[in-house]
């Protein structure tokens, strides 16, 4: 008898055991449901907002799409977070930051094979997604454009007739507002390394240089073009046209103070127009200046398939739904951004469409492994440089060591 | 319940002479009161190994290890530690919170201690009890809050504090936009948050100083100050470690303040210890490295922690 217990209890183990397994083998082949993560973007700020985007796809599919809202805040900590303990999404939203790392950590699988399967719409910016000839990320928000705001009646009382077009012609006309007593420009150099968006990479492309080697395994800004960009920036500072105020101010203080009417310039993205326009003063706008190029920064955030997705044509096919001329109107209702397909409708400010025809003005960051810590040790560095602490050739060299180092170790 | 206190009866030992010690048999017992000893202590021992001792150990493991939490982790030994000791970035972060440290606990043991043995000795009354609560408030207060409005009013061109200065002929101090200016002041903000919370410690150990001590001295003609120094100070010498080794360990470990109020800059003359942990692991991807960093952390936390007992021990 007390043999016989224990071989029944091991035999009713093995048939549930087995059972399970089946159970769990049938649901292998059939998915449910998609993890799809993404951040708030202008008004678009809740999950539920997708609902409607979503439904005719879950439909079609009979499947749920669990929308996920990744604050902006800790963005990447919930991404690392979310992946490491098997919690992460099938589908997500990156930045080229975060797309570099984990695509060389193996954890991003390439669209190449299922995109032509999809019925993919007519993209307009998939080489912003690509890495090695490989498509990476599909690109879902381009915009957010770093140009250049002025306050045409600050101007005028410097007696400025008309807005510079060049570097030289901003450095004149700053040092004319300075001796009018006006406050000519401000920047934010405190805090995360987002700024240098506004305050770097543009002038780093209008003097011809670039941020990476064209394989990513180095870093190139510590060049005569970088150099001339540093120095463009401490000229600003050296001739007092930005105020020393700037190495203590965040986003958020110069753009109040330029919306006050407290400054006559505003490096900043094309986002802030709706808010500057409605202010106290005639608005202008510059665009990006003009160095050796016009060009200037621009944001693509990009939609990612991760290694987790249980089935990777349904994630490709959930991408290029989303992405669709139709399913981006909804969203550019809330979020106005430029049409990221060609045949899409304009819906951001029309003041920025001409310039959104130019592509050629625009750069995003390139995919590189280990770029977020070269980022971080630029910002460090031509902070220091606006402290007064280091020359524009000493910040760039510092940098550059220190970045190389991050590159080699990410890219190991 | 096993459970007992009953004691075991003496009974007469097979050979034992009567007039020798009786042995009893305690063992068995003993035994079962340390085993449901433990069975007491025991949901504590496993939420202590779980969310203590085990990130701990892997903590330690990691820091071993080439690890950037996606991939597996690849054996190093002790190379981060050894990549540690050439970082400048890191010995930057632990000289700066060595200097936070040095300018926030000093100054809030101390200001704590005199405000508490104001209101102890001179206004236990309704003022007293408000003034208690006042400074009580940024205690509770979450640190983003405080960094933003810290930010606001140290603006260097539109700022209360410069807007006051102003007013005595001191021009405009760019406060949080030079390195040496933002680490003291965010060491000064710590001090003006983390003194209600020790004063409520001092205060609750000056209630336990017998008034007679007071009265004694008094009558001896001790003024407010001697009795300070001379009854006040040596009574609570518990209570001053027991700050003062609070205070060290928080401003070793000191993140949020700094992240909301310079984060880091500028020229990374405000990263802390915890700071560069965060960066290296999360924004660098280096958990193997950020792990080396967390390690050399908790051994100055051990040792102050440890350092504390010695000294709290001593009579």
């Amino acid at each position: 008898m007390k043999r016989t217990r224990p071989i029944v209890l091991g035999a009713a183990l093995t048939s549930v055991t087995l059972v399970a397994a089946c159970a769990g083998a049938g649901e292998d082949t059939e998915v449910s449901s998609l993890d799809l993560w993404l951040p708030p973007h202008g008004d678009f700020s809740n999950a539920s907002e997708w609902d409607p985007i979503l439904a005719a796809f879950e439909e079609e599919h009979g499947i749920d799409v669990n929308v996920r809202m990744i604050p902006w805040e800790n963005y990447e900590e919930a991404y690392l977070t979310g992946i490491t303990g098997g919690e992460g999404p099938d589908v997500g939203l990156m930045y080229a930051e975060m797309i570099g790392d984990y695509h060389a950590q193996g954890a991003l699988v390439p669209f190449d094979e299922y995109l032509p399967n999809s019925d993919a719409p007519d993209y307009l910016y998939l080489d912003q997604g690509q890495v090695d000839g490989e498509q990476i990320a599909v690109p879902l928000v381009v915009g957010g454009a770093r140009v250049l705001y002025y306050n045409a009646d600050l101007l005028a009382q410097a007696g400025i007739e008309e807005p510079p077009g060049t570097w030289d012609e901003f450095l004149e006309a700053g040092r004319q507002l300075r001796d009018a007593g006006i406050t000519p420009a401000e920047q934010a150099w405190s805090g995360h390394p987002g700024i240098l968006n506004d305050n770097f990479y543009p002038m780093l492309w209008q003097a011809g240089g670039e941020l990476f080697t064209e394989d990513g395994s180095a870093t190139a800004f510590n060049s005569p073009e970088g150099v001339a960009a540093a120095e463009f920036l401490w000229e600003l500072r050296d001739s007092e046209i930005l105020s020393e105020a700037v190495t203590s101010l965040v986003q958020g203080d110069v753009q109040s103070n330029f919306a006050n009417g407290q400054t006559a310039f505003m490096f900043g993205s094309d986002a802030h127009f709706p808010t500057f326009d409605a202010g106290d003063f005639e608005l202008g706008l510059i665009g990006p200046l003009e160095g050796e190029t016009r060009e200037t920064f621009i944001a693509a955030d990009a939609l990612v398939l991760l290694e987790q997705c249980p089935d990777r044509q349904l994630c490709t096919d959930l991408v290029t739904y989303i992405t669709s001329p139709d399913q981006m109107a909804e969203f550019h209702e809330l979020a106005p951004y430029p049409p990221i397909t060609a045949g899409a409708e304009y819906v951001a400010p029309q003041i920025f469409e001409e310039m959104y025809a130019q592509s050629d003005l625009f750069n995003g960051l390139p995919i590189v492994a280990g770029s977020s810590a070269v980022y971080n040790t630029l910002l460090t560095n031509l902070q220091q440089m606006m402290l007064g602490e280091k020359t524009p050739e000493q910040a760039l060299a510092d940098a550059a060591t220190s970045g190389d180092q991050a590159l080699e170790t990410a890219q190991q | 319940m096993r459970a007992t206190t009953t004691t075991v009866a003496s009974e007469p030992i097979p050979g034992a002479t009567d007039s020798g010690p009786v042995q009893q048999r305690p063992r068995a017992n003993t035994r079962r009161r340390s085993f449901s000893g433990l069975g007491y202590l025991m949901p504590s021992l496993i939420v202590l190994a779980v969310v203590i001792v085990a990130p701990i150990g892997m903590s330690a493991y990691f820091s071993l290890t080439d690890y950037s939490l996606l991939g597996e982790p690849q054996w190093a030994g002790l190379q981060n530690y050894g990549d540690l000791l050439s970082d400048t970035g890191f010995r930057q972060a632990m000289w700066q919170t060595f200097v936070y440290t040095v300018i926030s606990v000093p100054l809030q043991t101390v200001l704590a201690l005199v405000i508490a043995a104001v209101i102890a000795r001179r206004l236990r009354n309704r003022f007293g009890g408000f003034i208690r609560s006042a400074l009580f408030i940024p205690v509770i207060a979450a640190m983003v809050i405080i960094g933003s409005v810290w930010r606001y009013l140290l603006g260097t061109e539109d700022g209360l504090v410069n807007s006051i200065l102003g007013l005595v002929g001191i021009n405009n101090v760019n406060w949080l936009g030079e390195a040496t200016t933002a680490l003291i002041v965010v060491a000064l903000v710590t001090v003006w948050k983390n003194i209600g919370y020790f004063l409520v410690i001092y205060y609750a150990g000056m209630l336990d100083i017998p008034e007679d001590l007071y009265e004694a001295s008094s009558i001896d003609g001790a003024g407010g100050v001697r009795q300070f120094w001379s009854i006040t100070v040596p009574s609570l010498r518990p209570v001053t470690f027991l700050v003062v080794i609070l205070g060290t360990i928080w401003s070793f470990q000191v993140f949020d303040l700094v992240y909301a109020m310079t984060g880091g800059g500028p020229g990374g003359g405000t990263v802390t210890l915890v700071m560069a942990i965060y960066n290296t692991g999360f924004e660098n991807m280096q958990m193997g490295y950020a792990s080396a960093m967390a390690m050399v952390l908790f051994v100055i936390v051990f040792l102050v922690s440890f350092t504390q007992r010695v000294l709290l021990s001593r009579k």
